[in-house]
């Protein structure tokens, strides 16, 4: 049985939803243009990885087998739709900028993965914990991915010019070329970094 | 048999349960988003006529229609809020128009069109397009306007749109 700081942390190193599975990569690629907006979707992203590992792992020993995806599809996007409304009520602007990749999440394989391979074979509180790591380890990822393009691509961080006037944006980074390009260069260097330092 | 009726049951309950919650939520949420809209509208409205004084409010069909008048008393323009049906199902848009049946102003409030593809009538390409026509122009896809590849349904959509809405605003509300 690993212990629960393992199974916290391996969301986001070994098992980094991003740079390890390369999982849920329509909404990475799509979203990371802004710091603001990635961070935002990882929130949100936590929010209902966190919220449908609790039902999904309640349920567990009531849902027959054959029924639950649906069962478990029916439950995030439940959380999905909430997390729409309160977004939109509350951070409009952010609601705007993210768009379709809110109501998106319903399908992200990661929060389906989740319930699939963690939260239907585990207690609640271990559910709580691989929401918390898996959820982090892709905002950290997102985050990095939209600091990077943000400063690249506009040269300001979080809405902040932070690079000077003789700065010459590279607009690429801003459009989804640029989001490819981003995410393979530091696929890269994580796997190389990986390799060196021996996790698996 | 038997398993048959558990898992509908326990279908059943948890789209119950879910169902109850989403209702809840929506109860909350909803007065606070339409308020936003409000808002959002207003400013845009503010916008389009920064002269505006008053202004008033006319439903035609299921459409609204904001006639804005300056502090002297005098139309100005008007804004419909209005939809269009595009590829990704309904759009909404203000569409400012002022007193002579120019178009001054083009807001995407709301749409489902498909990112970096029909999402390219929020873009000012296509709004450079629309702004500045008149009543008296066609705006047709093809005649007077160009539709944007790729986006035809979109864009297309939206010129239907903006001549019925044009037709509508010039016949019943500027030539009162």
């Amino acid at each position: 049985m690993t212990t629960l700081t393992q199974e916290f942390s391996k969301g986001i190193v070994q098992e980094n939803p991003v740079f390890r599975l390369v999982l849920g990569m329509c909404p990475t690629l799509a979203v990371t243009v802004s710091a603001m907006n990635a961070l935002g979707m990882g929130i949100s992203v936590i929010v209902v990885l966190l919220c449908s590992n609790i039902v999904v792992s309640a349920v567990r020993n009531v849902v027959p087998a054959k029924v639950r995806i649906p069962a478990y599809i029916m439950i995030i996007a439940t959380f999905v739709t909430i997390v729409e409304m309160v977004l939109s009520a509350f951070a409009p602007e952010l609601f705007d900028a993210l768009g379709i990749f809110i109501p998106l999440i319903v399908v992200n394989c990661i929060i389906l993965g989740r319930a699939e391979a963690f939260a239907r074979k585990n207690t609640i509180g271990r559910s709580i914990i691989d929401a918390l790591g898996i959820g982090l380890g892709y905002t950290l990822s997102l985050t990095l991915l939209g600091v990077i393009r943000e400063l690249f691509g506009t040269g300001s961080i979080l809405g902040y010019p932070v690079m000077g006037t003789a700065f010459e944006p590279m607009g690429v980074l801003a459009v989804a070329p640029g989001a490819f390009i981003t995410l393979g260069i530091l696929l890269g260097l994580f796997n190389y970094l990986f390799k060196r330092l021996g996790i698996e | 048999m038997h398993e048959g009726i558990k898992m509908t049951l326990v279908l059943l309950i948890i789209g119950a349960l879910c169902g109850a919650l989403l209702a809840t939520a929506n109860d909350v949420t909803a007065p606070i988003i339409a308020a936003n809209r409000e808002a959002e509208f207003l400013a845009a409205l503010e916008g389009f006529f920064p002269d505006v004084d008053n202004f008033e409010v006319e439903g035609i069909g299921k459409e609204e229609f904001y006639s804005c008048y300056n502090a002297c008393g005098d139309l100005i323009g008007v804004v419909g809020q209005v939809q269009a049906s595009g590829y990704g199902g309904d759009i909404d848009y203000d569409l400012a128009v002022n007193a002579d049946g120019d178009i001054v102003g083009l807001r995407i409030s709301a749409h489902g069109e498909t990112p970096g593809i029909g999402d390219v009538i929020t873009k000012p390409d296509f709004q450079d397009r629309v702004i500045g026509l008149n009543y008296a122009d066609p705006i047709e896809a093809g005649v007077d306007v160009d539709a944007i590849s790729g986006a035809t349904k979109s864009t297309g959509g939206m010129l239907i749109s903006i001549r019925r809405v044009m037709d509508i605003i010039g016949e019943q509300l500027l030539e009162k």
